[in-house]
């Protein structure tokens, strides 16, 4: 049986209301020579409400497959999440999987169906299961901008109803990414502050704001954006983070190495033959070729497919 | 009482009739969340009745029913009760109460909280009124909606404009197509629409009155009309951007027009199933599986039929009940044939994603093998390919 205040404590939670009450009733139970129950409920309550590192836990399939997931072992987190599980965060799980693999619609239909099983079971609160903000990047993915935008916008509001900052800004990183691409850069610097104190956490939405400055053209602060976010990658020893920071650096070194008439006839390419790209910008055909074929030697690509890849896909433009 | 329609100048500047203010204006709905939040904590606010009135207007106007539910009872106790009698604040917690019982589909609920405050001044009792009767409306019992309209005199209140006639307006308009006057509905939206433009209130949030009138001009034949309503609508509600709102557009906007609509009627049953909204849920859901049969997608439409009958089931609404379980019935039954061991495995791997090498590496069979039992497995279940599948096993 669980302390009365260990309930109450969980029930705030769950909702995401009142975390100042939820918080003080834990930190009270934890004072009080509580059972090892209760001290495992009273954590994640902290945990959740941001006041202490979100303890490791491997004890559900779904956690393992999570933090295989994390480590990019997608083979074996499949292998995990193979067993039937109806709960939320066995859903949740897979539509991670799924995202991280391209599946965006199974992704989307994973994270919706990870949402009817935590309401269900009373958990509306973004701390203890985002799924909200997850199924809004797997629709933005999928090509369905209109449910992304309001099911970030309204994974915000709940956010910040429970007010713990890593929620908050995990929420606004969502929101930076299906809305006006102007504030971008805006929100995710703000969420990146939001999720400082929250370890690996803050990775993505620092990863993201490296990408959205390289969009706004702002090369350098890009490249020294994601230089340090891979030192804190190497520091937290995140394999798939330091690769992915690794590789995201490359590229933004290469394309700096263009230059502004180059980087205009590659933007223009990804959209345009080169006949339509001479038109556009006055020149003849031949020196658009000449153009890109500098530019698919400077960034290492074999033609124009790639070149549309890594230009517009990874959401970097050159400068 | 200055109500919610008529900012006092007295009080302007203070959080809670920003929040007011934003949500009038349209635009940015976490924006008005946000002002609202801070209302109730601020020391200013806090206390007085009509400035918490106003938070829960910002609060429910952007789907935070929760927060909305959780401080309603401040109209009761906590605030300062010198500023408003008990009675003005006790009718203001049943319509706080109502419309978030109304949000969430518990038409029940809503219906006696409403019914049931005796209302003090006659601007509260008339907006109780116009509550009730959209309630009556949704639940199905348009008679009842009928007389409370009769009962409060809307007629001869409708006649003068006034900060309430939008809201009354819009009840006899629910009346009206309820009914079967689709024309009368519509006029009477046109002009709630003046009301709220000349009030200076330009959002979808308080009312979705260009849609409404949408589906009434639509449902009087007059189509481009109700394209250009659903249009507008759409764009005024992406402003606002809150998912029952958009939902709700989306929702419209599929019905009326041309094309099959059910991209935008997909999207909408999502949003509005996030928002909680169960009651327009099962009615988008009843609508996107008549379409999703009228193209043959017969799986997809008996999930969303399904899924309606669920919906129908918590708002207790007896049309909706009977659509949905006519509309299971007639549909060819799902195939009950029961899968044998090695179909069963071979479909939940492939429902999970492995391609067929994959499955059969795994189970120790030849492609050709798998593919035999995947297309058994299609066959029994009624899906017409891996796609389907995964509605086709949760059916079972």
């Amino acid at each position: 049986m669980l302390d009365e205040r260990t309930a109450r404590a969980v029930q705030l939670t769950n909702r995401g209301v009142d975390r100042v009450t939820a918080v003080a009733l834990a930190r009270d139970v934890l004072r009080s020579n509580p059972s090892a129950r209760d001290t495992h409920h009273c954590f994640l309550v902290l945990a959740h409400a941001g006041e202490v590192a979100e303890p490791p836990t491997h004890h559900t399939a779904a956690a393992r497959a999570s933090a295989l997931i994390d480590a990019g072992q997608h083979d074996e987190a499949l292998e995990v999440l193979l067993s039937p599980d109806e709960s939320a965060e066995h859903f949740f799980a897979r539509g991670r999987l799924n995202q991280e693999q391209g599946h965006h619609d199974r992704a989307y239909a994973d994270f919706t169906a990870a949402g009817r099983a935590a309401e269900a079971s009373g958990v509306t609160n973004p701390a203890v299961l985002p799924w909200r903000s997850a199924a809004a990047l797997s629709a933005h993915d999928a090509g369905r901008p209109v449910v992304a935008r309001s099911l970030a916008e309204s994974a915000l509001v709940a956010a910040r109803r429970w007010g713990a900052s890593p929620a908050v800004g995990r929420a606004l990183h969502a929101v930076a990414l299906t809305g006006d691409p102007a504030r971008a850069v805006d929100r995710l610097t703000t969420a990146v502050h939001l999720l400082s104190a929250s370890g690996a956490c803050v990775l993505p939405a620092r990863h993201s704001l490296a990408q959205a400055l390289a969009t706004q053209g702002r090369h350098a602060e890009a490249a020294r954006t994601c230089a340090t976010t891979h030192t804190i990658a190497r520091q937290l020893g995140n394999p798939l983070w330091i690769q992915r920071t690794s590789e995201l650096g490359e590229r933004l070194d290469r394309l700096s190495l263009l230059t502004p008439q180059e980087s205009r006839s590659a933007v223009l390419a990804c959209a345009m033959s080169n006949r339509e790209v001479a038109a556009e910008l006055g020149v003849t055909t031949r020196t658009v070729e000449l153009h890109l074929s500098q530019v698919y030697r400077k960034l290492h690509v074999k033609g124009r497919r790639e070149l549309n890849r890594v230009i517009l896909r990874l959401g970097v433009t050159p400068p | 009482m200055r109500t919610m329609l008529r900012p006092d100048r007295r009080r302007t500047g203070c959080l809670a009739s920003k929040a007011v203010h934003q949500t009038f204006g349209g635009a940015n709905f976490p924006e008005a969340a946000r002002l609202a939040h801070a209302a109730l904590d601020a020391r200013s606010c806090r206390d007085d009745p009509v400035c918490v009135w106003r938070a829960m207007i910002g609060l429910i106007a952007s789907g935070d029913l929760i927060t909305a539910g959780a401080h309603a009872g401040r109209l009761l106790d906590d605030v300062n009760p010198g500023l408003a009698d008990e009675r003005r604040r006790h009718t203001m917690h049943a319509q706080v109460r109502g419309q978030i019982a109304r949000l969430s589909g518990d038409l029940t609920t809503a219906r006696v909280v409403l019914a049931s405050t005796p209302p003090a001044t006659s601007s509260l009792r008339l907006l109780s009124a116009a509550l009730l009767v959209e309630v009556l409306v949704d639940a199905g019992d348009v008679d009842e909606a009928e007389k409370t309209l009769l009962a409060n005199d809307f007629d001869h209140e409708l006649r003068q404009p006034s900060a309430m006639r939008p809201m009354l307006l819009a009840a006899r308009a629910a009346v009206h197509r309820a009914k079967g006057h689709p024309l009368a509905a519509y006029l009477d939206y046109l002009i709630c629409g003046q009301d709220f433009l000349a009030m200076g209130v330009t959002s979808t949030a308080i009312l979705p009155w260009r849609g409404k009138a949408a589906l009434a001009a639509h449902a009087a034949q007059r189509v481009e009309l109700a394209q250009r309503l659903a249009a507008a609508e759409l764009a005024a509600a992406r402003r606002w951007g809150e998912p029952r709102v958009v939902g709700t557009a989306l929702s419209t906007l599929g019905r009326v027009r041309g094309d099959d609509g059910t991209a935008l009627l997909a999207d909408s049953a999502d949003l509005l199933a996030a928002a909680g909204a169960q009651h327009e849920l099962a009615a988008t859901r009843l609508e996107l599986g008549r379409r999703l049969t009228a193209r043959g997608d017969i799986t997809a439409a008996r999930g969303e039929y399904a899924s309606a009958h669920t919906s129908a089931t918590r708002t207790e609404n007896p049309a909706h009940l009977r659509q949905a379980a006519e509309a299971l019935a007639r549909l060819a039954p799902a195939p009950a044939r029961a899968l044998t061991r090695q179909e069963d495995l071979v479909a939940r791997l492939a429902e999970a994603g492995l391609s067929n090498r994959a499955i059969a590496q795994r189970l120790f069979l030849t492609v050709h093998t798998v593919e035999a039992h995947l297309s058994n497995v299609y066959r029994k279940l009624g899906a017409s390919g891996r796609k389907d599948l995964s509605g086709a096993l949760r059916a079972r």
